[in-house]
């Protein structure tokens, strides 16, 4: 394994020393702590554990995870389902100084070495995945509701498998649970009926949200030393059901309540319609069964859009974890999507993903690896987001995460402020996995009153052109590709119309820099700007060099200078066209101005600047 | 026969309203949206129409429909034959001039879209022409044309909505459409084309050349939808039996191979479903749990196959919908909520019978579930790979 893998997969080394000293200070902390330890052990999920100070190999798991996987072998060697297991005790005899066989076990799994248990016992590995997830998200274009429905995911994903954990096994059998995908390892003979369990409450909670689960049999040794080969086999499965699946069309539950966060919810309350037929108003698809009160009025909803908007009523998940990771609040409350609007009336969809993760995650070997790097890609995802997010707007934030979870990200932000923002995120990321990982994004920039739908569609496929940049030129850092929705426009998603984009985040920093000193430059005027760009549209290539060289000897040489910069051409050479690299393709020349002028109101400073 | 639809203005066709001011129109033509251009088109120039009329088909009270009223002037009315034929004539789903639907089994490489595509059912899922063989690959769906992923041009179109007792704009009534514009466009020439091909059957060329402009989907009356109707071909190509079964067993063998199966007892043969499809799985509210095997029975059930086969594998992608009968009385235009079966889903069959028996068998279905006369449920065998 490259030292780059080694060091996305395993926490950063530190040394033995410094490692006995928060050993300590951590067997102090769990001393008096009954049930807490798990809670403790949150906070070390990124520091390396070492069991000897000559333990091989340059891949350590975390402290956190290698307790976890000490408790979770001894539960299902020694533990039985539905009886009490005393997770404390073993959580205190990791840390002690003893060895054991299965810390010896552990160790070598971390070390990569062939890993063997003396008392070995089957297993059921479940993998459950939430798909389609934005389909259920996008459902309508009220921003109560999609934020409901990413609760609900987020609810089920994290809190519901947790409980029915705890209420059957112990909450260990989750090796990672967030980000829409599900892995435990249960007690042999367990699979399947976990998996029925699982997708049951799964349905009563969320009722329309597509869930699949599915699990392989195999012993303890044959699953930690083929790990890559029994999750391929797992995978399979799941992809085999997901594709197969049918769901009901008016699903309907007798679920009364649910406690999010402590937060408790009820359904009862809600007024129901008598009469049949009535189609929902939120879905325009199943049959309405209820009356939910909206900005708009009374509206006949269905009992997966009912739930969706009593969550969203009352949870903003991301807000609060915003609050949680910066330490202050978004300053705006909000309420729908114009509220996010600058002040052309544009909003933003970003919809971004790491690059490469596939082939990561095919280069795990272990349980462990996988359990770190799905916690670190999440960890740092959000910290990149939040960070940027406050970076660009300060005290102003305001933003709407739709999802944020794993590598997954789909904001919605104000359109003056979106590029600066996905710039701070991919920069972020990128320096975060120290290049080895990077990240891209789509971004879709449009009306306020544009679906999101819609928006995210184009987002989409920005995302994948923005993409197919890292792969084919290999740049090292994270690409960007964006859309502006205007009035009246063909859209061609399959071909770029800017003669910037797709790009990369370095070549993005550069263009909001000179924007941003263009729009304080006396010289430049916008309106000059729109000529440019029509006459670039309307003339043949020499004619408008011709115009544009009458045109800056009559106005300004700034406007040769800062698009020179922005695009590296020597500013003396410059004469109103940028020579198209891909020439054979189609014209000898594009135009920058296309660029600058569309994207002048998507980036701040100036005298319009919003704040 | 063979019909190509010229358009010369962009069309919305079934598009979802996704809020109220915002349409977006999907990339193909369903049968039953030709269907109501052609019932428009006689409607417009019948000389007993009236928008009043009720009429009661099957039990259920219609408005706005297309029946021949054999009065005195239908005998010299030029749209008389296709008056009396219109209930009775078939038509498929129209998808832009040389595309075709992507089997939801292709994969394809994540590193280079050149790299060409890869069978989940006859090919390991890797890209082998990456380097090492084994490049990462991925589903595709959508259309398909000169072996590559292709895409129709929309464009955005804003209107303002007109208030019909004054003349003037709506107040607050900016509407946009994301309409289809060009299936071919040239960045060098500026040409473009809209141009969309399906099957009409139960006319003559002559009873459909008598339409000199059709309208098709939403929006007609500001222009949208206009298209010249032309026919191409009066003969349907009949497929050869001997070649079909030869591609069946080759299929087989591939299947087998890629599958590890050593049965010369059982054969595999997959079809693909080159329109949507609308099943009846028979549960509308139920979410009980069923195992991946129950959901395959639930499959074939479906499907309806009175035959000895098996459901072996679902490469399939089912949404709920629910569309709008414009001829209901009444305000509620809405019809009732169905499973739809996306375009491009493939079903692999397991049997024990010879594949002739199974080509006699599918050869006699028009479709699966319902609405086939409107190219619903229409399907192919699926051979593995671009075929």
């Amino acid at each position: 394994m490259s030292q780059g893998l080694i060091n996305i997969l395993s926490p950063k080394p530190i040394s033995f020393s410094e490692f006995k000293k928060l050993k300590e200070e951590f067997k102090g902390k769990i001393k008096d702590a009954d049930s807490g330890i798990k809670a403790l052990l949150e906070d070390y999920w990124d520091v390396p554990y070492y069991f000897s100070d000559d333990q091989d190999g340059g891949c350590w798991s975390s402290v956190r995870d290698a307790a976890h996987l000490y408790v979770l072998l001894n539960y299902l060697l020694y533990g039985r389902p539905g009886m009490p297991f005393d997770t404390t005790k073993f959580y205190r005899q990791f840390f002690e100084d003893s060895h054991d066989n299965i810390k010896e076990f552990i160790v070598n799994i971390a070390a990569q070495k062939p890993a063997k248990l003396e008392r070995d016992v089957q297993v059921d590995l479940v993998l459950g995945s939430i798909y389609k997830i934005k389909k259920y998200f996008l459902e309508n274009n009220r921003i109560k509701d999609i934020r409901g429905a990413s609760t609900i995911i987020k609810y089920m994903n994290e809190e519901l498998t947790r409980q029915f954990l705890s209420q059957r096994y112990i909450e260990e059998c989750a090796l990672y649970c967030g980000g829409g995908n599900v892995l435990m390892l249960l007690p042999g003979g367990q699979g399947s009926e976990a998996c029925r369990q699982l997708e049951e409450c799964f349905a009563k909670v969320s009722l329309t949200a597509k869930v699949a689960f599915e699990f392989i049999s195999c012993t303890i040794n044959e699953l930690f030393n083929d790990y890559s080969q029994k999750m391929r086999a797992l995978h399979e499965r799941i992809e085999e059901r997901k594709k197969t699946k049918v769901y009901p069309i008016n699903p309907d539950s007798d679920l009364e309540e649910i406690v999010i966060d402590g937060k408790k919810i009820d359904f009862t309350c809600v007024e129901r319609i008598n009469s049949r037929g009535e189609v929902c108003r939120l879905c325009s698809v199943r049959d309405a069964k209820y009356i939910v009160i909206t900005p708009e009025g009374r509206m006949a909803a269905c009992p997966s859009c009912m739930r969706k908007n009593m969550v969203g009523k009352d949870k903003a998940i991301f807000y609060e974890e915003y609050q949680r990771v910066i330490g202050r609040s978004p300053k705006w409350d909000v309420a729908s999507i114009s509220d996010l609007k600058d002040s052309h009336g544009h909003v933003a969809v970003i919809y971004a993903d790491g690059n490469n993760m596939g082939n990561v995650v095919m280069n795990i070997r272990n349980p462990l690896q996988n359990m770190y790097f799905s916690r670190k890609v999440d960890y740092t995802t959000k910290r990149c987001v939040y960070s940027a997010i406050h970076k660009v707007m300060r005290d102003h934030a305001r933003f709407e995460a739709i999802a944020l979870g794993g590598d997954d990200v789909f904001i919605i932000v104000p359109g003056d402020v979106s590029l600066e923002i996905v710039n701070e995120i991919i920069e972020g990321f990128d320096r975060s996995f120290n290049y080895e990982l990077t990240m891209s994004a789509g971004i879709c920039i449009a009306k306020h009153n544009t679906p999101l739908q819609s928006m995210f569609q184009v987002a989409q496929a920005k995302l994948k052109s923005a993409k197919a940049l890292a792969r084919e030129s290999g740049v090292k850092y994270g690409t960007v590709d964006v859309e502006v929705i205007e009035s009246n426009i063909s859209v061609d998603l399959s071909t770029s119309r800017w003669a910037l984009f797709p790009t990369d985040s370095l070549k993005l920093s550069k263009f909001i820099n000179v924007i941003k000193r263009m729009k304080d430059t006396k010289g430049i005027n916008r309106s000059q700007l729109y000529k440019f760009r029509h006459a670039a549209r309307e003339l043949k290539p020499y004619e408008f060099q011709l115009f544009y060289a009458y045109q800056t000897a009559r106005l300004s040489q700034d406007y040769s200078t800062f698009v020179a910069e922005i695009f590296g051409v020597d500013p003396r050479r410059f004469s109103g066209l940028i020579e198209n690299p891909n020439a054979h393709k189609g014209k000898p020349f594009v135009s920058p101005w296309e660029d600058i002028v569309m994207l002048w109101d998507c980036v701040g400073g100036g005298e319009d600047s919003v704040s | 026969m063979k019909v190509r639809l010229n358009f010369i203005s962009p069309f919305v066709v079934g598009g979802i309203k996704l809020v109220s001011n915002y349409i977006e129109s999907i990339d193909y033509i369903p049968g039953n949206v030709i269907r109501a251009a052609l019932a428009r088109y006689i409607l417009n120039n019948c000389h007993y129409y009236d928008p009043d009329e009720v009429v009661t088909i099957d039990g259920i009270q219609k408005k706005n429909w297309v029946y021949f009223k054999d009065k005195p002037r239908c005998s010299d009315c030029k749209l008389q034959t296709l008056c009396q034929k219109l209930g009775d004539i078939r038509i498929s789903f129209f998808y832009p001039k040389d595309t075709m639907v992507i089997p939801s089994t292709l994969m394809m490489c994540k590193m280079d879209p050149h790299h060409g595509f890869v069978d989940r059912l006859i090919q390991q899922p890797r890209c082998a022409k990456c380097e090492g063989g084994r490049g990462r690959v991925e589903f595709v769906s959508g259309l398909l044309k000169d072996g590559k992923k292709y895409n129709v041009v929309k464009s955005f179109v804003t209107r303002t909505a007109i208030n019909r007792y004054t003349g003037t704009a709506k107040d607050g009534s900016l509407y946009s459409l994301l309409a289809v514009s060009a299936t071919l466009q040239d960045q060098n020439t500026g040409y473009e084309e809209n141009v969309f091909e399906g099957q009409i059957l139960g006319l003559t060329p002559q009873e459909l050349s008598i339409i000199d402009e059709l309208r098709i989907g939403k929006y007609t009356s500001v222009g949208l939808g206009r298209c010249n109707v032309t026919v191409m071909d009066e003969k349907m190509d009949t497929p050869d039996v001997s070649k079909v079964i030869q591609s069946l067993k080759e299929f087989d063998a591939q299947y087998k191979r890629n599958n590890g199966i050593n049965d010369d007892g059982c054969r595999y043969f997959a079809i693909k479903f080159i329109s949507d499809a609308k099943l009846d799985f028979g549960f509308a509210d139920v979410n009980e749990y069923m195992s991946t095997d129950q959901y395959k029975a639930v499959w074939l059930k479906a499907l309806g196959i009175n035959l000895d086969v098996q459901v072996e594998k679902v490469y399939a992608e089912v949404f709920n919908f629910r569309g709008y009968d414009t001829s209901k009385v009444g305000e509620d235009k809405r019809e009732q909520p169905v499973h739809m079966v996306e375009k491009g889903s493939v079903i692999v069959f397991k049997t024990h019978l010879a594949f002739d028996k199974v080509i006699d068998y599918f050869g006699s279905l028009e479709g699966f579930g319902q609405d086939t006369d409107n190219g619903f449920g229409k399907f192919d065998y699926h051979f593995g790979g671009v075929c």
